[in-house]
Formats: C-alpha cells, sequence, structure tokens
C-alpha cells in the first residue's frame, strides 16, 4: 500500500460509500416507507465525513455531515425523506462524487470554487424538508432549483402540464429553504414536517404529482437489504485491495507457468514408471532363471533377486510419493491458476450501479415514465472487459430513453402502460457473455434508416432497396448515423452507435439489434466472458497449434477422403443431410504446409464455423484437444495479424495464436462472393492474377463492404482492412494496384496511412483514393497534400463517382 | 553446517537469478554465474555509464561479452543486451506476417517474444552442431525483445575492445553490416556483433 495516499485511499472509501448513496436513495424514492434503507445510508454517509476528516477536506466534511443530519432524522421518524429532499441528497452525492474524483493538487482549487454551493445544499440539508413531496427539476436543466431562491410559494401548476408542475414542485422546495434560516445541525431538533402541502406521492420520473395512494400509507413493510456494493459476496469478502496491473498479469504468466510445471512431473512418474516395469522384467527373468540352474547359481540370483525387490519397493515408495506430490501440484498450481484468474473478474454490478441514477436523471429531464430493471448484476466479468463495455452500455441506455421510449401520454394512446421498462441484462450464454438492452417503446423505423442510408449516400438506392432488415439496420452502427432530427443533450448526433460496435469487435464480440414496430427494440452484445481467458479446441494447421474459440465453433467433423465430393471444382462434404463447403485453413492463412503436414492422412478435420444460416468447413491437419487459454495481447509491433485475436501459451508450454473466427468468416464469405476456391487450380490463379487488386480500408464494416460490392461488381479483386494500421500491415505483404481508404480510423488514420504509403519506396506510386464523410474544403485539401491522387465523400456511392474514380486511376479490372 | 555448503550459491539465489532459467542456463560456468548474478551498485553504475555515453567510445572499454555460436561464426554481442538465455523453445509461425527474417513467436517465461532468424540476417550456414546444444538468446533495447535461436552459447567472456579491429570491407559488405568489431575474446578469435542494427533490421521485418 506504500504506493498509495491517504487521498487515495480517500477516493477510494468515497467512491464505494457514494455507490450505497446513489443505490440507496434511488431505492428509497421507490420505496419512501422503506425505513430499512436509511441505515445504510447513514453508515455511507458518516464513513464519507470519516475519511474526508482525515485527509482535511472541510467542506466534504460539512456537506457529509449534513446527509448524515437528515438520515438520522429520517430514521427517528421526525422527518420523511419526500423526492424533493432526495434530490438534495442526490445533489449533495453528486457534489461528494465530483470531491471524490480529483487529485490530491486539484483539490483545494475545487474547494474554493465550490465554496458557495457547498454552503447552498448545506443550508437546503439543513433547512426543513422541502415542503411537497414532488421531486424538483434537476439542476442540469433548471437551473433555478439550483440556485437560492425568495419566491413565496406558488400553487401547483395543471396536473398535466409536467413541466410547469415540475417548476411549481422547485419553487415550492426553494420556499421552504428561504423560510428557515436557522439551520438546526442537531439531528436530535425536530425538523417540522408541517402539513402545508398535501401529500403526494414520488413520481421519479417527473410527472405531475398526484394524490398519494392509499397503499403508499400502508405500515413500512420489511424492506430488503441494501445490496452489498458489487455484491460479488459478503461486504467483506469483496473488499478491495489496488494491484497493479501489470504485477497481476505476471502473476497470471507465472501462475500459468507453474501449472506447466506441474504437468510436467506427470511425465516424471511416468518415467518411474518406466523403471518400475523394467525392474518387474527383471525379476521375472529371475524367477525363469531359479527353475533351470545349480545351487551356487541360486544363491547368486536370490541375492539378485532380493536387491530387485528392495528396488522395486523403493521405486513403489518413491512412485507414490510422485504420485502424490503431482496430486497436489497440480491441485495447488490449478487453485493458484483460478485464484489469479479469478482476481480479474467484477461483478457486472460494478459498472450497472451507476445506470439506475443516470436513467433516472435524464427520463426526468425528457419528461418520461420509466423503469430500468437490471439482471445478472452477479455475473462475473472480466475487468478489463468491464471497463470496456460502461460507455457503450451508457449510450445505448441514452439511446433508450431519446429515442426508444414514448412520453407517457404517447404510451397511453398506444395501449401500453404509461411507464415505460428497460431491461439492462448480462448472463453467461454458450460460454460467452451476453448483454442485452430491451425496450418496450416505439422500435426503430427500419424504412427511415434505409432512407437515411441513401440520403447519406452511404449506400445507392437499388443496393439499399436490396438490403434485408437486419442489414439496414446495420447502418445504425456508423458513425455519425443517426436518423434523429434534432440533436439533443442526450443523444441523436449518432455519436454512440459506432462505440458500440467498435468496443464489441475489438474484443472479440458482435453487436446487433432487432426491432418490432410500436413493440420496442433489442440491443444485445455478444462478448466473451474474459479478455483474459477462453477455452478452445486446438487444432494443428500447417504443423502449427492454433486455437479456434469454443464459443465460436459450431461443431468439429472428422471425415475420411472417400467423403469428398465436388461441386462446381468445390470440395465439399455431407453433414446430417447438408452441404459443408470445405476451405484449407493452411492457404486462407497463407501458411505453407510443415514438411511433415499429413497430406496423405486418410482422416481429416474440418472446424465448422456457422454464420447468418451459411456453414463453412475449416480444414486442419488433426485435432489437438480442448484448453482454457489465458488470452495475451500480441506485441503490438506485429500490428494488428489478420485472423488472429491474440496469442496464448498451451498447457505444455508453446505457444499459440488464437484465431479470429469472425475474421475468418468474413474472408470465407469474401472469397466465396468472389467466386474465389482456396486450393484453386492454375487456371484459375491465371485468371485472378489478371485482375486488378484494390485494398479497402475503412473501419466501419458496412462502408467496408459498401465499397468492396461495388468494386466487385467492377470486377476488381478487393481486399480490405480494418484500420489504417490493418492496412498498412496488409500493403506490406500484398501486392495491389491501387488504396481507398477512409481518413477517420483507430490506431492509424488515413492521412497518416498516406503519408507512409508516399514514404515508402515501393509504394510510393500506388494510386490512393480517399473516401471520408469529411467534406470540407480544407479537408479535401489536407487529402490531396499528403498525396491522394482522389479525394471523394462517401455520397459518391449514390452515383458513378465512386467507380469511374477508381477506372481512371488504374483503367478496368483486368490488368 | 560446513563452509563449503555455505559458500555455494544456494538453490534460492540461483532461482532468483534475473537472466538466466537455472535449469536451461547457458552452457560453460562463466555464462551461468555471470548472468544469475545480481549486479552490484558499481556494476550498475558502470553500465549505466555505458550506456550513457557518445557512442564510438564504448570500443575503446573492456566490455563483457555473451559468446555463441551460428553455424561456423564464433559470435559475441554485449551481455548487457541479453535478456534471458534458455534452452530453444519452439518457434511458431504467424499467419501473413512470415518474411525471411520474421520467424514467429516464442514463450520464453510465460511471455510471447517475437522470434527473429539470426542465421538468415547474417546469411550463414545450417550448422551440424547437435540439436541438443542450441539455445534461444533474448535480447533487445528499449524498442523491445527479439528472441533468436543459436547453435551453443558459450558463456559469458571479458574483452578489451582496444585491440578489436573494423571487418574488412569484404565482409562489411554482407554480414559485417551487423558486425561491430573483429577480436579475440575467451582465447579465441570473434566477431561482436552490432545489436542496435540487428535489432533495426529485425524491426525492418515487421513493417
Amino acid at each position: 500500500m506504500s504506493g498509495f495516499s491517504l487521498f487515495d485511499l480517500f477516493r477510494e472509501d468515497a467512491s464505494t460509500q457514494l455507490a450505497v448513496l446513489n443505490d440507496g436513495l434511488l431505492s428509497l424514492e421507490r420505496d419512501p416507507a422503506g425505513t430499512a434503507l436509511i441505515e445504510p445510508l447513514m453508515r455511507a454517509a458518516h464513513s464519507i465525513k470519516g475519511a474526508a476528516r482525515i485527509v482535511n477536506l472541510a467542506p466534504v466534511v460539512e456537506v457529509a455531515h449534513a446527509m448524515e443530519d437528515v438520515l438520522v432524522a429520517a430514521q427517528r421518524g421526525q422527518e420523511k425523506l419526500g423526492a424533493a429532499r432526495i434530490d438534495q441528497l442526490l445533489r449533495a452525492t453528486d457534489l461528494l462524487a465530483a470531491a471524490a474524483a480529483l487529485d490530491g493538487d486539484s483539490i483545494a482549487g475545487w474547494c474554493e470554487a465550490h465554496r458557495d454551493a457547498v454552503a447552498s445544499i448545506t443550508a437546503e440539508l439543513h433547512a426543513p424538508a422541502p415542503a411537497g413531496a414532488a421531486a424538483g427539476a434537476m439542476p442540469a436543466t433548471a437551473p433555478s432549483t439550483s440556485a437560492p431562491r425568495s419566491a413565496g410559494l406558488e400553487a401547483p401548476g395543471p396536473a398535466a402540464a409536467g413541466a410547469a408542475a415540475t417548476e411549481s414542485r422547485a419553487s415550492a422546495a426553494a420556499a421552504s429553504v428561504a423560510a428557515s434560516e436557522e439551520p438546526s445541525g442537531n439531528p436530535g431538533s425536530a425538523v417540522p414536517v408541517g402539513p402545508v402541502v398535501p401529500a403526494v406521492s414520488v413520481d421519479p420520473f417527473g410527472a405531475a404529482p398526484v394524490a398519494e395512494a392509499p397503499s403508499a400509507r400502508m405500515p413500512p413493510q420489511e424492506a430488503p437489504a441494501a445490496p452489498a456494493p458489487g455484491g460479488f459476496s459478503s461486504a467483506r469478502g469483496s473488499e478491495a485491495v489496488r494491484v497493479a496491473a501489470d504485477r497481476l498479469e505476471r502473476i497470471m504468466q507465472l501462475a500459468g507457468e507453474i501449472m506447466v510445471a506441474g504437468r510436467q512431473m506427470d511425465s516424471m512418474r511416468q518415467d518411474v514408471l518406466g523403471i518400475r516395469r523394467t525392474l518387474g522384467d527383471a525379476e521375472d527373468a529371475i524367477g525363469a532363471l531359479r527353475q533351470a540352474t545349480s545351487r551356487e547359481a541360486d544363491q547368486a540370483r536370490d541375492a539378485l533377486a532380493m536387491a530387485v525387490g528392495a528396488a522395486q519397493l523403493d521405486v513403489r515408495s518413491h512412485l507414490e510419493a510422485v504420485e502424490t506430490l503431482t496430486r497436489r501440484t497440480e491441485e495447488l498450481s490449478a487453485s493458484l491458476y483460478n485464484a489469479a484468474l479469478g482476481s480479474r473478474l467484477r461483478p457486472f454490478g460494478d459498472i450497472a450501479g451507476g445506470f439506475p441514477r443516470m436513467v433516472r436523471d435524464i427520463a426526468r429531464q425528457l419528461g418520461k415514465r420509466v423503469r430500468l430493471e437490471i439482471q445478472g448484476e452477479q455475473v462475473a466479468v472480466d475487468r478489463e472487459l468491464l471497463a470496456r463495455i460502461e460507455a457503450p452500455l451508457s449510450h445505448l441506455l441514452r439511446n433508450a430513453l431519446d429515442h426508444g421510449v414514448e412520453p407517457p401520454e404517447a404510451r397511453e394512446a398506444a395501449g401500453k402502460s404509461p411507464e415505460a421498462r428497460i431491461l439492462l441484462e448480462a448472463r453467461h450464454h454458450a460460454g460467452r457473455l451476453m448483454i442485452r438492452v430491451v425496450d418496450d417503446g416505439r422500435g426503430i423505423d427500419v424504412e427511415a434508416v434505409r432512407r437515411r442510408a441513401v440520403e447519406r449516400g452511404l449506400a445507392p438506392a437499388d443496393l439499399a432497396a436490396g438490403l434485408g432488415e437486419r442489414e439496414v439496420l446495420e447502418f445504425l452502427f456508423l458513425p455519425a448515423f443517426s436518423t434523429a432530427t434534432q440533436v439533443s443533450e442526450i443523444s441523436g448526433r449518432g455519436v454512440g452507435l459506432d462505440i458500440v460496435q467498435t468496443m464489441a469487435h475489438e474484443v472479440g464480440g458482435s453487436a446487433r439489434v432487432e426491432t418490432r414496430a410500436g413493440e420496442g427494440s433489442t440491443f444485445t452484445l455478444v462478448l466473451p466472458v474474459a479478455v483474459s481467458v477462453l477455452r478452445a479446441a486446438i487444432a494443428e494447421i500447417a504443423g502449427e497449434p492454433f486455437a479456434f474459440p469454443l464459443a465460436r465453433l459450431s461443431r468439429v467433423v472428422r471425415f475420411s477422403i472417400e467423403e469428398l465430393s465436388t461441386v462446381q471444382g468445390r470440395e465439399q462434404i455431407l453433414l446430417e443431410g447438408r452441404s459443408i463447403g470445405l476451405v484449407s485453413a493452411a492457404e486462407l492463412l497463407e501458411l505453407a504446409p510443415a514438411r511433415d503436414a499429413a497430406g496423405s492422412r486418410q482422416d481429416r478435420f474440418a472446424i465448422v464455423l456457422e454464420d447468418d444460416g451459411a456453414r463453412f468447413g475449416l480444414v486442419v491437419d488433426q485435432l489437438l484437444g480442448e484448453e482454457d487459454l489465458v488470452v495475451r495481447t500480441l506485441d503490438p509491433r506485429l500490428g494488428k495479424v489478420p485472423h488472429v485475436l491474440a496469442g496464448a501459451m498451451l498447457e505444455r508450454g508453446d505457444p499459440c495464436l488464437i484465431l479470429d473466427v469472425e475474421d475468418l468468416v468474413a474472408s470465407l464469405r469474401q472469397l466465396l462472393l468472389e467466386g474465389r476456391r482456396i486450393g484453386m487450380s492454375r487456371a484459375d490463379a491465371g485468371d485472378r492474377s489478371k485482375r486488378r487488386r484494390i485494398l479497402v480500408v475503412d473501419d466501419s464494416a458496412t462502408v467496408r463492404e459498401v465499397e468492396r460490392q461495388l468494386l466487385v461488381r467492377e470486377g476488381y479483386v478487393v481486399e480490405t482492412a480494418v484500420d489504417g494500421v490493418d492496412g498498412w500491415n496488409s500493403l506490406s505483404v500484398g501486392q495491389f494496384d491501387l488504396l481507398v481508404t477512409d481518413v477517420d480510423m483507430p490506431r492509424l488514420n488515413g492521412i497518416e496511412l498516406v503519408r507512409r504509403v508516399r514514404a515508402d519506396d515501393r509504394l510510393r506510386r500506388l494510386p490512393v483514393v480517399i473516401v471520408s464523410y469529411k467534406d470540407r474544403e480544407e479537408d479535401r485539401l489536407r487529402g490531396l497534400e499528403v498525396g491522394a491522387d482522389a479525394y471523394l465523400t462517401k455520397g459518391s456511392f449514390q452515383d458513378e463517382t465512386f467507380a469511374s474514380t477508381i477506372r481512371d486511376l488504374v483503367g478496368g479490372a483486368e490488368a | 553446517m560446513d563452509r563449503s555448503s555455505q559458500n555455494a550459491p544456494s538453490p534460492r539465489s540461483r532461482l532468483d537469478a534475473p537472466a538466466v532459467d537455472p535449469d536451461n542456463a547457458a552452457t560453460g560456468p562463466d555464462g551461468a554465474e555471470y548472468l544469475a548474478r545480481r549486479l552490484s551498485a558499481d556494476e550498475i553504475a558502470e553500465q549505466t555509464r555505458r550506456v550513457a555515453e557518445p557512442a564510438g567510445r564504448t570500443m575503446a572499454e573492456p566490455v563483457t561479452l555473451l559468446v555463441m555460436q551460428l553455424g561456423a561464426e564464433r559470435l559475441a554481442m554485449p551481455a548487457i543486451d541479453a535478456r534471458r538465455v534458455v534452452r530453444r523453445a519452439p518457434v511458431r509461425r504467424v499467419p501473413h506476417r512470415m518474411s525471411p527474417f520474421f520467424a514467429g513467436l516464442c514463450a520464453v517465461d510465460g511471455r510471447l517474444v517475437p522470434a527473429a532468424n539470426l542465421r538468415r540476417l547474417l546469411e550463414l550456414q545450417e550448422t551440424q552442431l547437435p540439436a541438443g546444444a542450441a539455445r534461444t538468446i533474448v535480447f533487445g533495447d528499449q524498442r523491445g525483445d527479439w528472441a533468436v535461436e543459436v547453435d551453443r552459447v558459450e558463456g559469458v567472456r571479458r574483452a578489451d575492445l582496444s585491440s578489436f579491429v573494423e571487418p574488412p570491407a569484404t565482409v562489411a559488405l554482407t554480414m559485417g553490416r551487423y558486425i561491430r568489431a573483429l577480436g579475440e575474446f575467451g582465447g579465441a578469435r570473434g566477431a561482436v556483433l552490432d545489436t542496435g542494427r540487428v535489432l533495426s533490421a529485425f524491426a525492418g521485418a515487421l513493417r
């Protein structure tokens, strides 16, 4: 712990307690009668106060103390926590969270800058509970609620006018603040809860106040215990200890090494077993000799037999010891390995915990009523993955709130409950982590998406018309694609969904959306459970071991050469009455067969991959088994290796590459679309070599596919790359007649890619076409200045511009 | 406890050694002992001074070399550049990335390290030495580590580079580009590799 300052410890502590406060206050808002929920909140406020006092953070102490006072009063029944009061407490929590997010150097400045805000919120909390339990508007959109007010109590606005009602509630709250200039400062002093305003029920979603239902006056039921932070196990058991990520990684590596070493003991045991067998044979030989020889020889043989017998006993005893040790070592190393592995896992609730507050706030801001259900908070997720999915999930929820869910009146008019439901669900499914964001809103207008794609020039009208619903919805994941007519603070800029898909692809997963008009939409992310470990089938390809993530395999089949048949020159086998086209994995990976590769083996193996109903058989040399692999990032100097997801080490200690099944399938599809065959005849190769080759580099799968289809239609041979680095790698090893590249891409943008191309002796004459969303003149000039031969916008797909530019630069498809 | 056992390096101290796997240590007592030792403050200061001083002047200083055999050549590299010496680690090819000098990936010490073909870079012949003597050396600089396979590791030798000469023009045009000097170390003649240039050539193989 020596590496952590006291302020670091304060932040750690505060972050845990703030989560308790946020969750607990939201629970209280839903269940105002749940007094049992108050106790953990008091403890949390008290803990923050104590921790802040240690680091001398007086403003935080002050706010936390004021919160504690309110909570104590509420627990003693001296105050009822209405929505307005909870609003104040949440605002105070936000203030504490802002302080806890600072570093030690900036805290002094922050305290100075927020002196008024601290005084204001402390005064609000010390004042009697705001009259009128209905909640005020969020300060972000209604600044009037955050500034001190002196207006008198206004009459509530019309019930139907949510915003007006909200404002009146805020005014009521302000009036209460103004009415009480003397903060009690003493939790024991009574805070008057006068019946100034008739009791109203809490509507957390900003709708008009409704007279309190009788049920809300029912005696408090036994409230469920407040969830432990993170909820992995007991609060004590899940206590956090900070460990540097690289150290944890090293522990993982060493744990893996120990497991490998432990397994080598088994081979030692087998050796001892062999010696024992040899000794047994010697005993047998002595026995046979004894029956046929003289007395003296008998004595010698007896002595020999005794020696062998003693050796046998020794070996047996050693063998037992080795066996015991082997078992113990294997158990221990497996435990160590699993413990090290487990240390990387965290409950999904770690990130989901912040979403209810976000949903509540945004829903109120939008005047919508929304119930967020979270399922699977205990689901274990790799901490690295967890960190990466938080922002994309936040985008999906914002999207559902802004575009998916209708206002209450529209829902009622459509025969739905005025309160919408958003479900955030995490679960393990078929060895993968499946996360769904489901809303019961209006659904996505597929035709509007199709029209927008054409308007934006992302696909020619005839191509767009032929796309299926699933393909059309893929456009939603493009950068800057939005069907929203207005940009709001919540969403509508088209930023977000591309982040979702990019993240999913980067971790080896996928994202998809399904929708039903009027019934809602479901966004599904299918991700690896852990970025760090996966179960894989190990197959030998061209003499090298490669791993296929089991979750992505359909099945593995063994077949004999006799079962092969040929259709249109392509090899296939029949499996359960369906034809499976076969492709050589070695050729797809461009690996020359090893010298001793089993080309003449009778039995072959095919890894069957399934995608969108299509099945492919990837022929491998042999199957080596199944293993749990610790995923290791490949050395960044290698760049993005096509068809490879990551590296790993096999149990026996050998390196092994984990193949990227999505990438393999994409390549297979492309090869089939181009009419190519892996293992094609010389005549085929000759035909192909006569066609010009174009490399398309774009980080958007849809744009890549549109460009590829347009070029294939023209007869070109097209290869694709997913970003600048991938493109550069492809250019380094392949031969191309033209490069088409996007500008904005992760890792290496298109401008830098072109710059590299122009600086490379081999590539400097390669024609380059930039295709970008950026259509300003300065963008175009920038592209041309670095050496692009043409700069097109993505609207060029709509007409002949794209294809004609390519033809102008390199001529037709025939070389 | 007798005196000899007190003086002998304990198994624990060997396991703690930073650079050599005790079971796979470089052959030759000097190599294992040298790479396995803990650096004193003086040695660290000396090595820091060497790294920091301007290029060219180190030729005049005595240096410690890791000596190896590759084909018919006796080669050496500054020991300071070597990270690990282990028994020959299998190298696995990487799809779409193979080039004459890039051999693939090998696992050393739980890490996946890019492996390069030093023999091919230096245009040396295949060896007739027994395969059991082959070793994998991991060496590198701030740009990253590389693993290379050599036929044998002789050990660690001290040498005074002031008596060394630059390679002749006939050599300089071929493998000489990667040779810093020729001279005698450990009782026999050999060539000292210019590890900076070798590493640059390997890095180029990935571009």
